[in-house]
């Protein structure tokens, strides 16, 4: 059975283009399929700002965090950006181990990811 | 009160000491002096029996954690056995929790005795199926263990990552053919270590030395196994990989970080 992970999915207010992407469960290798596929399918809707709430993102492993890379990735390419606010500690460890803190957008909360938005209209 | 003493017949470095009745204040002297005796004899481990035991006085609650401060100063420990709901209650309002360990029974002190101070190992063997979908449950099972064996959270949540990855990867990167992977887990109060078996061909495993060579890392890594095993790497003490024709071996060596 694959794990669980939940993508809930909202307008960002006063953001054209924008989404916020609540992340719920466990991102790993039994699910990163389903999650590129619905990530993706915004970016090509033209959602390129997005806002990713990893407050109950429990776990991440390196198939998870090659995701998130590729979707900050793709957005950049279409001058947009994929932002992660709300990380646990766990998760932010392996995010730093691996590098990928400095190749990520990663804030202490939504509102100061959605604010950073706000500011490069 | 009423104490006595015997010799664990389940190890002799073990002493067990029933009491019975209200422990008071009056009942200190006599007390330390017991536990004074016990020390002479170089028994530096002492069960408390305390499942007759009515009421604790805090003077004499006072008085057993001085006498375990002696035990421990001399490499002991001292464990509490039996209390009934209302007194354990009381006890942990009072604090006492925070220095005694509270076990319902004997066994249970016996086999923390052996997890703390006798370096005794516990071993747990799983075979899965060669599925990415059999292995969070592995993994959280694991972490369970180790979480309930005191290792600390972040401990736990590297030790789930570890299995993960490395299990992943002999999926992912094994023979399609391969009946079962195979993990064994053996954890001991300081360290844990994780052993990975499954069946692969020959050039993947030897890809997969190369990747643990190459001393690859950073998430600019395009190839997730080189992730993983970075990633793996950067979190572990110890990465051995062993191939034969019987298949490949992956063994990680993780010490407990508060060890």
């Amino acid at each position: 059975m694959d794990t669980q992970i939940e993508l809930q999915i909202s307008d960002l207010d006063n953001v054209p283009h924008g989404k916020l992407i609540k992340f719920m469960g466990d991102l790993d290798a039994t699910n990163v399929e389903s999650t590129l596929d619905q990530v993706t399918k915004l970016i090509k809707e033209g959602f390129v700002l997005i806002v990713a709430d990893f407050r109950n993102l429990r776990y991440v492993n390196s198939t998870g965090l090659g995701i998130l890379l590729h979707f900050s990735k793709t957005a950049k390419e279409k001058s947009g950006c994929f932002k992660i606010a709300n990380v646990n500690d766990n998760v932010y460890e392996i995010i730093e181990i691996i590098g990928a803190n400095t190749l990520l957008d990663i804030y202490d909360n939504v509102e100061e990811a959605i604010a950073s938005l706000q500011t490069r209209r | 009160m009423r104490i006595s003493q015997q010799v664990s017949r389940h190890d002799e470095r073990i002493i067990l000491l029933h009491f019975d009745g209200d422990l008071n204040a009056s009942d200190c002297e006599a007390t330390s002096k017991i536990f004074q005796e016990i020390i002479d004899s170089k028994k530096y481990f002492i069960v408390a029996l305390m499942e007759n035991v009515t009421f604790v006085s805090s003077p004499f609650l006072g008085e057993l954690m001085g006498c375990k401060l002696r035990l421990v100063e001399k490499g002991g420990n001292m464990v509490v056995v039996g209390l009934n709901y209302d007194l354990r209650e009381r006890l942990i309002q009072m604090g006492a929790d925070k220095i005694f360990q509270f076990y319902p029974d004997t066994h249970t002190a016996y086999n923390h005795y052996h997890w703390e101070y006798t370096q005794s190992a516990q071993v747990v063997s799983i075979t899965l199926p060669p599925k990415l979908q059999s292995v969070p449950a592995v993994r959280r099972f694991i972490a369970g263990i180790a979480k309930q064996k005191g290792y600390t959270a972040r401990d736990s949540f590297r030790i789930e990552t570890i299995v993960d990855e490395i299990a992943n990867n002999a999926i992912e990167h094994g023979d399609s053919s391969q009946p079962e992977i195979s993990v064994e887990l053996r954890i001991d109060r300081k360290k844990f270590e994780l052993l990975v078996r499954n069946k692969t061909l020959m050039d993947k495993a030897n890809q997969l030395k190369c990747v643990l060579e190459a001393n690859k890392e950073t998430a600019q890594t395009g190839d997730t196994r080189g992730r993983g095993l970075a990633l793996v790497k950067l979190i572990s003490n110890s990465i051995n990989v062993s191939i034969d024709k019987s298949g490949t071996e992956v063994k990680i060596t993780k010490m407990r970080e508060d060890s």
